[in-house]
């Protein structure tokens, strides 16, 4: 009923439409982004450091600014089904044959520096076998446009090739003006034709080989120039081969010289150019997903401020029931810890009772340790509020007629308050919920909260302390947060409002 | 007489409230560790600053029981506690440096930020409630009450930074931190007139944005009481004698409605000297609100526990002036 006459004002519906639209981000943040959490360094490098949001590009300060392409885009890491449209395959000889493994596809792979995406260690693969000597080419074209400011590329295989047999990987890129630059170079032991990057691939198990110009000495195309010059190859080879806008084409080359048969299996194949705009929200510092630490951060502040608000409203209605409706010591205490709660400042108590708690060696997890704190300074305003409606509740002519039959307080309490507490209790749920995510964002924020993985005060706090001339103002990852909080805050306090006048209005 | 009688009761009643926070600050610091059986001692000696070996550790341990009465009973400690925090002895810190030291050193920062703002948000309130009254119901009372109901819901580190990167950051128009704006340019500490004029220049952003913040409460409690008031029977009255309306604000309104708001302002210190440790972390203002932070951050106890105090005796005060001033403004008040 309740429920009914706040639902028909527009003002807690717009409300509750935001607090709708905040859940499904953090119900549904396993979908939204991949990277469950940005702070480990499995999610870094999903795009350059500093990278702006994609659309912002439509703005024209960035309008030149390079987007970062997954090639192919992130589903088809692996061949699990088709990916050979994709890679559009070319042979040199009869004697080989490809097929689609959708079996048997790289694990245990151990990342390296680059994100965790890139490498999808499911089953799948592309299995190559061959009797003869054969050149396998896999090639996709992609329009490119604008200077990325990192290239990378990997690859994994799987060989068990016997010694008297060579097989060589080779990746190109080829421009629009149709030169090619050598990314890649790995096989089963170097020829003649081998350049110095030369990687060796391990026999028996899943090798992922990678280049990126992150590390020039990887990248084959480096070595025109002298070691000591390997620090202008990211600039350079960027700068030479995305000179012009176009289609571009990236090309791995399988080289097979045997007299015997054997069978290779690849997957893995990708392409990433990293560029200087990104994803939903851009990049941190780290490269990882500013779009993934908002959705998780959505996540994680929800689930406090819930947690926390049931465990404060669920004391809280406990005391003030008890002290509203019993009295006595109870009731005086309640009054005077909120006295004194009132005048000692919240945060700095909160922050003496944290490090506190840490030195005196409490085995507790940060998150459980800031909810129950929160909780332990929070309940006694609620407890008050219930206390004091439950002290109208009890002088109404009902209640007192009801103690006149003799009914027992829990009787009373049961049939006769609680129920009309509810309400009450459901607009302290709007005001405890936001309170609570501001106190937890603030914690993060100085830095004495979660530091483990993505919360909103952690990325504003981690984005300010970042703020240098030559950052600049890292809008997309400063602005998300605080807009969210701010928007959450207003949402909820709407709800809550809509709730209170609907209490009134009933009561009337 | 009786005013005396009720300044008198005024401060006991607030010394009671300050005994009530000593004693807060003898279970978080004292009690509790008691409980966790830990050594209250091993909490002001941190065993890895110090580069003892194990034999000196233990003497020094009982060199401070010796001292500081660690090792008795629970209520002997108890008063000499009391005693330390009430003559603001808070012993020496991780860095060996009295407490008492850095915390006058890092106070006026504080003081500067606190005051000034707690004075800005209040004549802001008073106005902009009253000028709200006055049109009410009219679309600049809707855009005044939502901006106090706004600036209650932002979250104020947020602001902070985002004033801080703006203004500080990519303008210039202030400096990046207090410490930075009374150094010249060559790294000399300034001295004289000049870091007056830097320093209130560096407290700028800080007071502004802990106006802003801090003012919406009241001025939404000014509006409610002004409108409240403006419907009273006086009011029409003196409407009736052809009062112009400005002195009717002036001489019958405000006077009323401003009461409940200088009530107010009390509780409102507690709030405001929460959001000042957002304020000056953001800032990179060094005051008694990032000396917590710091504390905190590398467990440094007996500084915390000091910060902490002399924040709580700050609330107190400002609690116990508000209680003086009000019976300047409201002569009803009764000296009894």
């Amino acid at each position: 009923m309740l429920l009914l006459s706040v639902l028909t004002k527009k003002a807690a519906l717009i409300g509750l439409g935001i607090i709708a639209f905040f859940s499904f981000l953090a119900i549904a943040a396993p979908v939204l982004t991949p990277f469950s959490n940005a702070y480990s360094p499995t999610a870094w490098y999903a795009s350059y450091p500093y990278s702006v949001p994609s659309w912002a590009t439509f703005m024209p300060w960035y309008s030149n600014y390079s987007h970062t392409v997954y090639i192919p885009s992130y589903q088809e890491a692996t061949f699990k089904q088709i990916s050979l449209n994709s890679w559009r395959p070319a042979l040199t000889s009869n004697s080989v044959l490809l097929s689609l493994n959708e079996s048997f596809g790289p694990s245990h792979i151990q990342t390296q520096q680059l994100a965790l995406t890139l490498i999808n260690t499911g089953p799948g693969s592309l299995q190559i076998s061959s009797s003869g000597n054969a050149n396998v080419t896999l090639s996709h074209s992609f329009y490119y446009k604008g200077i990325p400011q990192g290239i990378y590329v990997q690859l994994a295989v799987f060989e068990n090739v016997p010694p008297s047999s060579l097989v060589e990987f080779e990746a190109y890129l080829v421009n629009p003006l149709n030169q090619s630059f050598w990314l890649l170079d790995a096989g089963t032991s170097p020829t003649s034709n081998s350049s110095a990057a030369f990687q060796q691939l391990q026999s028996g198990t899943w090798t992922l080989v990678s280049a990126s110009t992150l590390s020039p000495s990887t990248i084959p195309w480096s070595y025109n120039f002298p070691f000591t010059k390997f620090f202008l190859v990211p600039k350079m080879l960027t700068h030479q081969a995305f000179s012009k806008a176009g289609v571009y084409k990236i090309v791995f080359i399988i080289h097979i010289t045997t007299k015997q048969q054997l069978k290779v299996y690849v997957s893995d194949l990708r392409l990433v150019l990293l560029g200087q705009a990104y994803g939903v929200l851009g990049t941190d510092v780290n490269g990882a997903s500013v779009w993934s630490q908002f959705v998780y951060g959505t996540r994680t502040s929800l689930l406090i401020g819930l947690v926390a608000s049931i465990l404060i409203i669920t004391i809280g209605l406990f005391v003030g029931l008890f002290a509203g409706y019993f009295g006595g010591v109870i009731d005086l205490s309640l009054i005077a810890i909120n006295d004194i709660l009132l005048v000692i400042p919240f945060l700095p108590l909160l922050i003496t009772l944290g490090a506190l708690v840490y030195v005196l060696h409490v085995n507790l997890s940060r998150t459980l340790l800031i909810i129950l704190l929160i909780t332990l300074l929070s309940w006694p305003g609620t407890a008050r509020v219930v206390r004091s409606q439950t002290l109208s509740l009890k002088n109404k002519s009902y209640v007192k007629a009801a103690q006149g039959f003799g009914a027992s307080s829990i009787h009373i309490i049961l049939h006769h308050i609680l129920p009309e507490l509810s309400g009450i209790i459901f607009a302290q749920l709007a005001i405890d919920v936001p309170a609570v995510i501001a106190v937890e964002s603030g914690l993060d924020f100085l830095g004495l909260g979660i530091t483990s993985y993505p919360t909103w005060g952690n990325m504003i706090g981690l984005a300010s302390s970042l703020f240098s001339a030559q950052n600049g103002f890292l809008w997309w990852w400063i602005l998300p947060p605080g807009v969210a909080l701010t928007v959450l805050g207003i949402a909820f306090y709407v709800f809550g409002e809509a709730v209170r006048q609907g209490l009134s209005i009933k009561r009337a | 007489m009786s005013a005396y009688r009720y300044i008198l009761l005024r401060i006991l009643e607030r010394m009671a409230v300050l005994f009530i926070v000593v004693v807060i600050n003898f279970v978080i610091f004292q009690v509790l560790p008691t409980l966790a059986k830990i050594n209250v001692a091993a909490l002001y000696l941190p065993k890895s600053t110090l580069g003892f070996n194990n034999y000196q550790y233990t003497q020094e341990l009982q060199n401070l029981n010796r001292i500081f009465g660690l090792d008795q009973p629970l209520w002997v400690r108890f008063v000499k506690y009391v005693v330390a925090m009430y003559t603001f002895n808070f012993g020496v810190d991780y860095t060996a440096t009295p407490v008492i030291q850095e915390i006058k050193q890092h106070f006026w920062p504080t003081f500067v930020v606190v005051v000034p703002s707690l004075i800005i948000s209040t004549i802001m309130a008073i106005n902009w409630g009253m000028y709200s009254a006055a049109r009410k119901g009219k679309a600049s009372d809707h855009i005044s009450s939502l901006t106090f109901q706004f600036t209650y819901n932002i979250p104020s580190f947020w602001v902070a930074v985002v004033i801080w990167v703006i203004f500080a950051g990519i303008l210039k128009w202030f400096p990046l931190s207090l410490s930075s704006a009374l150094l010249t340019k060559g790294g000399n500490a300034i001295h004289g007139f000049e870091y007056y004029t830097r320093f209130l220049w560096a407290s700028v952003l800080p007071i502004l944005t802990l106006s802003l913040l801090s003012f919406g409460a009241r001025a939404l409690l000014m509006r409610n009481n002004s409108v409240e008031i403006l419907d009273s029977d006086f009011v029409l009255h003196a409407k009736i004698r052809g009062l112009r309306d400005k002195l009717i604000i002036r001489r019958h309104v405000l006077r009323n409605a401003v009461l409940p708001v200088v009530t107010r302002v009390g509780i409102d210190v507690a709030f405001l000297l929460s959001g000042v440790v957002f304020i000056e972390y953001a800032f990179n203002f060094n005051g008694l609100g990032s000396m917590l932070v710091t504390a905190a951050e590398s467990y440094d106890i007996p500084l915390l526990e000091g910060d902490f105090f002399v924040i709580s005796f700050m609330a107190v005060m400002v609690f116990l002036a508000m209680d003086l001033i009000y019976p300047l403004i409201d002569p009803r008040v009764r000296y009894e």
